[in-house]
């Protein structure tokens, strides 16, 4: 077998390994604590009700385009919030005084609770795509601006030196040395962003559109629907996973490229 | 080489030599440094002086070497060299050229003890940044220095992959690629091994001897310094201070024999004591009042 392909093999065994390990313990806490059927669905009952139930077709329907739009305003939000991180790091990297200026406002932003900031930004933005799509970003953007910001700004002295000696200026800097030295802090964002952004997402659906998973789960409670709730909380944890594991994956092989040799 | 004639005596370091005019100095502008202090703010109002009335002369193609306690200021003389730092005051130029701070000066080439490879660049793109920064690509020029450090097969290596001493070989491919006539050289082999510095030393000669190249070295290797340079200077403890400069008087190519020799003992015995004498203790390990003054004439 080729290493990429026996690479790729073992990280899938190990994922598979993962979702054994949460489907046992799902089971076995539930059990310890005697915890009423009626609510906390069993592994198997989330299995019976998306494939075994005479209704699961439908059940299924519905679980899964709720996972589309959740995915949807996950997904426009996530590329936006580290698009807009990236940039917005860049520019500070160039011109540290934006940084003072722009920070402590961001830091704000962030520090009121998302409960909060939600119900307010659909009053500014209105029930719809954008006020989803402004809470990812808020979610997603400032801890992906500090760790790419930190990652554009950890370069050696002595190869910023090199450049300052040969002629280089700040563009030539950030070019040849600061960017491509930012790839790893980079790659970590975007992976810790993935369920940070469908976290702000089921956010936004649950106050604010009332769609996607964000909002069935809210409202699955509200009718007792308990199976639908769990199934809908397994699909978007498992998809997620999947989702991060995959760029976990592009950052184990794109990173040893980027990382200084000791 | 022929010696400046007024360099061949310690007393020339002085700067009453040096501002005699520049009618008498034209052959010593290798390189020129003249009462240069630099101070660093400390925080609090406090300021610490780095250095303090340097003073060094050399003619154009000598090697010189820069010796003195840790924390003496010798990188900070080498930096304010780069154009790297400003001075609080006095002259910088090297090759009859004023260096400034923040401009690049023209044909100057460095490394330093760091050999700060870029890990993603190969080997050949590493040697080649600085003629990509200052916008003239020479892949002919490239290949051949590859060729003279002797990392000839290894042009499309990472860094991760190479030795220490192969990663400083790079580096000073590096610094030559821009076919420098000044050359700074910043403990380039402090972090190597002694076998594989001694072996860089005797190829750095040769590379040297090849080009006549303006070189300032700062080094902790006293023996190093001896075995490379044209002229040695010595530097008092902080704040530093350029006590003396005393050529050496071996003649080239140096080689392993070289450091076996009389001459050779006798040359880093007399700068071992010196050392001792103006690093900043005494024998009972107090400071001494004035380091300095010990071996001033």
């Amino acid at each position: 077998m080729n290493p990429g392909l026996r690479f790729v093999v073992r990280r899938v065994c190990n994922m598979l390994i993962a979702v054994v390990v949460v489907v046992l313990l799902w089971q076995v806490v539930l059990d310890a604590f005697d915890v009423n059927q009626m609510i906390g669905k069993r592994p198997a009952q989330v299995w019976t009700y998306l494939m075994g139930h005479p209704d699961a077709a439908e059940h299924r329907a519905m679980v899964f385009g709720n996972l589309g739009i959740t995915l949807r305003d996950a997904g426009i939000g996530y590329v936006a919030g580290l698009g807009f991180a990236f940039l917005l790091a860049v520019l500070f990297c160039l011109f540290p005084i934006a940084e003072h200026i722009v920070m402590p406002t961001a830091m704000v932003l962030r520090s009121i609770p998302l409960v909060v900031m939600t119900p307010l930004i659909t009053l500014i933005m209105g029930i719809g795509q954008r006020s989803v799509t402004t809470l990812v970003i808020i979610v997603v953007f400032l801890p992906a601006l500090a760790n790419i910001l930190f990652g554009l700004r950890n370069v050696p002295t002595a190869s910023s030196d090199l450049i300052r000696v040969y002629g280089g200026g700040p563009w030539i800097l950030l070019m040849k040395v600061s960017l491509p030295g930012a790839v790893p802090s980079l790659m970590a964002s975007a992976k810790v962003s993935i369920p940070s952004a469908v976290v702000g997402a089921m956010i936004a659906e649950w106050l604010s559109t009332g769609n996607g998973l964000g909002g069935s789960i809210s409202k699955a409670v509200a009718t007792f629907s308990y199976a639908q709730m769990w199934a809908s909380a397994i699909v978007i944890a498992l998809v997620t996973m999947i989702v991060y594991s995959c760029v976990t994956i592009l950052d184990d092989i794109v990173r040893p490229r980027f990382v200084v040799a000791s | 080489m022929t010696h400046h004639p007024r360099l061949d005596s310690e007393e020339t370091v002085g700067s009453d030599v040096l501002d005699r005019g520049d009618e008498a100095d034209r052959g010593v502008d290798g390189i020129r440094i003249v009462h240069l202090d630099k101070v660093f703010a400390a925080g609090r109002g406090q300021e610490f002086q780095a250095i303090r009335d340097v003073n060094l002369a050399a003619p154009r193609g000598a090697f010189v070497s820069l010796i003195g306690p840790s924390g003496c200021g010798k990188s900070t003389v080498l930096r304010i060299l780069a154009g790297l730092d400003r001075a609080t005051s006095g002259s910088v130029m090297v090759n009859g050229e004023r260096v400034e701070p923040g401009h690049a000066t023209a044909g100057m080439g460095i490394a330093f003890q760091d050999p700060a490879l870029l890990p993603w660049r190969s080997v050949e793109r590493n040697i080649a940044l600085p003629l990509e920064i200052q916008g003239h690509k020479n892949d002919a020029a490239v290949r051949d220095l590859i060729a003279l450090v002797g990392l000839a097969g290894f042009e499309r290596s990472r860094p991760g992959q190479l030795s220490g001493g192969m990663r400083q070989r790079a580096s000073i491919a590096r610094a030559l690629s821009v076919n420098p006539r000044f050359l700074l050289l910043d403990e380039p082999f402090g972090a190597l091994d002694d076998m594989t510095r001694r072996h860089l030393n005797l190829e750095l000669q040769r590379i040297w001897m090849q080009r006549a190249t303006t070189t300032l070295m700062v080094t902790h290797g006293i023996a190093e310094a001896v075995l490379l340079s044209d002229y040695v200077a010595v530097m008092s403890a902080h704040p530093g201070h350029v006590v003396t400069m005393i050529p050496i008087d071996i003649p080239r190519p140096r080689t392993v024999q070289t450091m076996s020799t009389d001459a050779f003992h006798a040359y880093v015995d007399r700068l071992s004591g010196m050392l001792f004498s103006v690093s900043g203790e005494d024998r009972d390990g107090k400071p001494a009042s004035d380091s300095g003054r010990a071996v001033q004439p």
